[in-house]
């Protein structure tokens, strides 16, 4: 598995991340947009770092015990896990943005935005030289 | 309207280039991934204006130096200046430039200079710009100044990857990425 799925989740991770740059530069149109890329650009990082760092990707069904198994992942490689709080922040809007009854705000939607960003930065400078 | 007094006074050549750096860093904060920018990094490091290193300084190195009308000499617009002594001359002064450029150990280099004609872009700086061996290109941005608003960068001609020296990309990886105690002037903080 390797090496192959790293590079395929670290791309669909990149390319949900700059679509949410796109859409976050209109947010009148596209704060639900931006609020959805930014859960699910977490969540293909998340499992990049994940593969990168064990080589096998996590069959959590909650996304929660896949963060929970990417910490213990980072122990074992001496790896800060300083990032993951913010992958714990929007994993926990994912049911609000994806499949929620009511409009996300704004002021909400920005705070995922950074959360996201954030999130993307860490993982960058994991993935950045093990790809 | 109100005229201050410092609108009306025209930009010294520092004020000039520091905007220009500063469009040319907001330009890479939004091509890269989540990158660390330095401006203006110490030269015993790297002399390059700007330095951006993609992916959250885990990634490949972009370097740029940024060049205003004054450092060109005579401005070379589209119309009567553009005569042949004057192209010749700013062929000179850029040739050097891109010799800088090329030895700058960078994945990705690009000079940004105020817009030139056309004429001057392919003729004689599109030859300059290929590395001797053809792995790796020097990419052209282009700064347009608009008065009181923001400088604005945008990329002219693509760049291609250049290869680095592995123990020159060590001491920058050493030096300034990896150094704590180095602060980049733009990051996505964690």
């Amino acid at each position: 598995m390797g090496e192959i799925s790293v590079r395929v989740y670290h791309d669909r991770a990149s390319q949900l991340s700059n679509a949410m740059e796109l859409c976050h530069d209109d947010m009148r149109a596209y704060s639900a947009a931006v609020g959805l890329l930014a859960v699910h650009s977490a969540i293909s990082y998340n499992d990049a770092v994940l593969i990168s760092l064990t080589g096998k990707k996590s069959h959590a069904r909650d996304h929660k015990q896949a963060a929970a198994v990417t910490i213990k992942a980072c122990r074992t490689a001496k790896i800060q896990p300083v990032g993951l709080r913010h992958l714990d922040t929007l994993i926990g809007a994912k049911a609000d943005v994806s499949c929620g009854n009511e409009r996300v705000d704004n002021q909400r939607v920005e705070f995922l935005y950074q959360s996201a960003r954030r999130f993307r930065a860490w993982a960058e400078s994991i993935l950045g030289g093990r790809r | 309207m109100v005229t201050t007094k410092s609108e009306s006074r025209p930009l010294t050549a520092r004020q000039q280039k520091g905007r220009a750096v500063n469009a040319v860093a907001e330009m890479l904060e939004r091509r890269l991934a989540v990158p660390k920018i330095y401006l203006e990094p110490p030269s015993s490091i790297i002399s390059a204006d700007v330095l951006a290193v993609d992916r959250a300084g885990a990634g490949d190195l972009h370097a740029v130096e940024v060049k205003c009308y004054r450092q060109l000499g005579k401005e070379p617009s589209s119309t009567e200046h553009d005569t042949e002594t004057a192209l010749r001359r700013v062929r000179e002064t850029t040739r050097s430039w891109l010799r800088h450029l090329i030895a700058m150990p960078a994945h990705y280099k690009y000079l940004a200079i105020p817009r030139l004609s056309w004429r001057f872009l392919n003729t004689m700086l599109v030859p300059m710009l290929l590395s001797a061996d053809g792995i790796g290109k020097i990419g052209i941005i282009e700064i347009v100044e608009r008065g009181q608003e923001p400088s604005t960068a945008e990329i002219l001609i693509l760049p291609e990857r250049f290869r680095v020296d592995a123990a020159k990309l060590t001491k920058i990886e050493k030096t300034l990425i990896n150094n704590k105690k180095v602060r980049p002037d733009i990051e996505v903080r964690i």
